[in-house]
């Protein structure tokens, strides 16, 4: 008799489903809303002074566990912004198609000067082209919505609890325009 | 002569009606399991996504044609033809409204339970010819419910025969036009019965929940594991076909076929076919397969009995005067 | 025993021209209904795009996630086919290892033209961060054509239905003649440098070679005739009361294995010798479950030689698991008994030991490869083992 009743159940389960509300989101037209973590490529945002924020530390490519960041250091100049000496990079490029998503590049840079986006990249025709150079990774700076996490607050989330220790705040360009509405396209 | 061009004309008529239905059903039952899951189903291939069943043929139309090397070549590729053909042959006898009928046969009722129980010859063929292991599983166990169910199914189909003394399809609906449907009165042979035919039915085309031959958790796709494109296609469309045609000898059998009130009589036939179809989709989409034993224990012990006993019930019936 | 190898390309194979096609095209005003007939069949194609799911790993769980009720891929027609005969795509999710990739291109090849493939997630592009590591195939795309690459680890199902429309652009573009191929770059092995650091250049072990593990089996079936009257049966009493307390153990070990040492921070070393016989021993005592078997490999240093150790471990369930381990030393070229006419467990237990480190154990009833594929040479878990050694013609 157990057969009968569930096969009932069953039967009035899917015809009232039927009548239901579908939950689908239709993708290209709907995005769906993400959490406020959710990361899916990389950028390089510029400093307060508008130069690129990046000082060529090394700690990025060091860290990374699936060794997909290179980058050449272009040695210490006169900022033409500010006249002060700082460090420039000639190069960096990031191989999206190893990137594990740790976000520990993020952590572990102390002028947040590599952010990850909320927007994937276009899936591509070529592995090549997932391979992210200066320009593209500037771009995303530019036309993507950072992440949540910047170097400064991850380390802060990291730290133990210290009541009186006040938190090394630095303005960070990308974190201040996140609300900023996504692009339609390639968003997720 | 006359019989012939007026069944050439009529077949064709009814074969084209029905493959083009299925094209519909596709689309339908993708549809209809998709709001049963609270998707969408197809939405973007035309309005509606209409369009899908037809890229799906073209697309199908297109692959290459895979013979497995050590294939039985003749069999490989007769068994799909045969398969629609089995599966379509059931219509010829069964009556969409008093004169759309391609065969009013005499023994229609013989008819549809031979070309339907022919359908154990493509099947297994498929699966021989095919020389893969998962085919070949997939007919053996397509075959044994087969026959199995084959027996119920008969049994079934006898109760309306008894009750109505005639062995002609037309002449079984004709009868419940002139007194009762058979699910409705007498009711205990008749709804049962159709109980029964329901589930032989569902078993005899490999609906879920009997759909073991081709258990894709363990059998891959069962006998169409090696057909690709153009065969893949008869194979899906044959699976389709009998799902409809069996839907249609269900409601000419119980259902008083093309007779109703108010309307002509082929639009009562193909509402009473299509809701039945209906029924096999939601049946499809809700439940999950029987394993092998359960599947023959359902037949053994209990559908052959009760059909047993609804039969001697139906012929206690008509002896007793209770017919009309 | 020796792995078939399947040819990675068909050399000799030219895209099939029936005679007629030149003949066809060269008639004039053609195009008028073939261009109408192509947008068609192109048409027909995008937009029935059935999926065989090459699932290896947890973008799979986001392929499943995309074919249910949130994104439903059968908006777009997509389904998914469990035969590769029936499927137009192939959406290779997760790592491939080498043990892998031969039956991933053989369920390529038995997917019927026209077909594509996804690479889905950082593991089937590249290999991910394993890409360096000895088992895994550093991308499909050295040993198959891709089409799409989607990025991510794992991509979202969106990400994937995104991947999925752009295969859709592809194929329309294929069809104009506007890209012709895929992704096809077995070259892209040749890149495969030794990146990982290693402890010194130390020449490795072969392996076995066959006649070798022949023999090796030949000699412990028969063995295992002649001892089969010592395996303790499953069911049997256990004939003397369980030794509880370590002090017990010890004194076991003390008086009959002759063992003196007892370091607080290891298991006890035992003999060679008396190895079998104490498993025998405390089986009967009622250590009826084999917990582990391992091996370790100590390389060769400047005053000691290259030796292995062998550590197992018991558990008695009676007695609220109680754990005896114990070890047994091996110089390189030594062999040890198995204990497989003991405990039924040791079986494959051993089999990965003589597979990753190499220690050979003498009366085991099928001493095979069981993790990587039998042509494998060397054994990865010795210290000497580059992490990244090339085994062609996967990696």
């Amino acid at each position: 008799m157990g057969y009968f009743n569930d096969t009932a159940k069953a039967l009035r389960t899917t015809m009232v489903n039927a009548f239901r509300e579908p939950v689908t989101q239709e993708f290209p037209l709907v995005i769906r809303p993400r959490a406020e973590r959710f990361r899916a490529s990389f950028a390089l945002p510029d400093d307060e002074h508008g130069e690129v924020a990046c000082i060529g530390c090394l700690a990025c490519e060091r860290i990374c566990p699936s060794r997909v960041i290179k980058m050449k250091s272009g040695g210490k100049k006169d900022s033409p912004v500010t006249g002060k000496k700082r460090a420039y990079i000639d190069e960096f490029v990031l191989d999206l198609s190893a990137c594990i998503g740790c976000e520990l590049c993020v952590q572990v840079c102390n002028s947040d000067a590599i952010v990850m986006v909320r927007q994937p990249e276009v899936p591509a025709f070529a592995r090549e082209d997932l391979v992210l150079d200066m320009e593209k990774l500037r771009a995303n700076a530019k036309l993507k919505t950072a992440s949540w996490g910047t170097g400064t607050r991850l380390q802060e989330m990291q730290e133990p609890p210290k009541a009186e220790k006040p938190a090394v705040a630095k303005a960070s360009p990308a974190t201040e325009t996140a609300p900023a509405p996504a692009p339609a396209k390639e968003t997720v | 002569m006359n019989e012939l061009v007026h069944g050439a004309l009529y077949g064709t008529l009814i074969a084209t009606a029905i493959l083009s239905t299925i094209a519909m059903g596709i689309w339908f039952e993708r549809k209809f399991a998709g709001r049963m899951q609270q998707r969408l189903g197809p939405t973007i291939v035309g309005p509606a996504g209409l369009l899908q069943p037809f890229a799906d043929i073209i697309k199908l139309l297109q692959k290459e044609d895979i013979v497995p090397r050590d294939a039985d070549r003749g069999l490989f590729d007769l068994a799909p033809i045969l398969a629609v053909v089995c599966s379509l042959g059931v219509a010829a006898v069964i009556p969409f409204s008093p004169s759309i009928i391609a065969s009013d046969l005499d023994v229609g009722v013989l008819w549809v339970l031979g070309i339907g129980g022919l359908m154990v010859i493509p099947t297994f063929a498929a699966g021989w010819g095919s020389n893969n292991k998962f085919a070949l599983l997939g007919a053996m166990r397509a075959i044994a419910q087969s026959v199995s169910y084959g027996v119920p199914l008969v049994l079934a189909v006898l109760v309306p025969v008894v009750l109505s003394g005639s062995l002609s399809i037309s002449g079984i609906v004709a009868w419940q036009a002139q007194h009762h449907w058979f699910a409705v009165w007498p009711i205990v042979p008749g709804l049962p019965a159709f109980v029964i035919f329901f589930l032989a039915m569902l078993a005899e085309s490999n609906r879920i929940p009997f759909d073991i031959p081709e258990a894709e958790s363990e059998l891959v796709a069962g006998i169409t594991t090696e057909y690709t494109g153009a065969k893949f296609t008869l194979f899906y469309m044959a699976e389709y076909v009998h799902t409809l045609v069996g839907s249609a000898l269900g409601a000419a059998l119980f259902f008083g076929g093309w007779d109703g009130p108010f309307a002509p009589g082929l639009h009562w036939m193909v509402l009473k076919t299509l809701t039945l179809f209906v029924l096999i989709y939601w049946v499809r989409w809700s439940l999950l397969r029987f394993r092998a034993d359960q599947l023959m224990r359902l037949c053994w012990t209990w559908l052959t009995p009760i059909g047993v006993a609804l039969l001697l019930v139906s012929a206690a019936w008509v002896t007793f005067g209770g017919t009309n | 025993m020796t792995a078939r190898h399947l040819p990675l390309v068909d050399e000799g194979a030219l895209p099939y021209e029936h005679p007629l096609y030149e003949t066809l095209l060269s008639i004039p005003g053609l195009s008028v209904v073939t261009a109408p007939l192509d947008a068609l069949l192109t048409w027909g194609t995008k937009n029935a795009l059935w999926v065989f799911p090459m699932a290896t790993s947890c973008c799979g769980i986001e392929l499943m996630a995309a074919a249910a009720s949130r994104v439903d891929l059968d908006r777009m027609g997509t389904i998914i086919r469990a035969t590769p005969r029936q499927g137009d795509v192939m959406v290779v999710a997760g790592t491939i290892t080498v043990k892998m990739a031969p039956r991933v291109k053989l369920l390529w090849d038995q997917m019927p033209e026209p077909k594509w493939c996804i690479a889905m997630g950082s593991c089937a592009i590249s290999g991910d961060f394993y890409r360096d590591l000895y088992p895994v195939v550093p991308g499909v795309d050295t040993f198959m054509p891709v089409d799409v690459y989607i990025p991510g680890c794992p991509p979202n199902p969106e990400a994937l239905m995104h991947g999925l429309l752009r295969l859709q652009e592809k194929i329309g573009l294929r069809r104009e003649g506007k890209l012709t191929q895929a992704e096809y770059r077995p070259g892209l092995l040749d890149l495969t440098k030794p990146r990982v650091g290693r402890l010194g250049d130390v020449t490795r072990d072969a392996g076995l070679s066959d006649a070798q593990l022949e023999d090796v089996s030949d000699m412990t079936r028969r063995d295992l005739a002649e001892e089969s009257s010592e395996i303790v049966p499953r069911a049997e009493p256990v004939r003397e009361a369980i030794a509880s307390s370590s002090q017990e153990i010890e004194a076991l070990l003390r008086d009959d294995f002759g063992v003196t040492e007892f370091p607080k921070d290891a298991a006890p070393l035992v003999s060679r010798g008396d190895h079998r016989r104490l498993a025998h021993r405390l089986r009967a005592l009622g250590y009826a479950q084999l917990i582990y078997v391992v091996a370790t490999h100590f390389p060769a240093k400047k005053t000691d030689p290259e030796r292995f150790e062998v550590a197992y471990a018991l558990r008695s369930i009676g007695r609220k698991s109680t754990v005896v381990a114990w070890r047994v030393a091996l110089a390189a070229d030594e062999t040890i008994a198995s204990i497989v006419g003991v405990f039924a467990g040791a079986d494959w237990q051993e089999r990965e030991q003589f597979d990753l480190v190499g220690v050979r154990f003498e009366g085991h009833p099928d001493l095979r490869r069981i993790l990587l594929p039998a042509d494998w040479s060397g054994h990865p878990l010795r210290k000497d083992y580059a992490a990244d050694t090339a085994h062609p013609p996967w990696r």
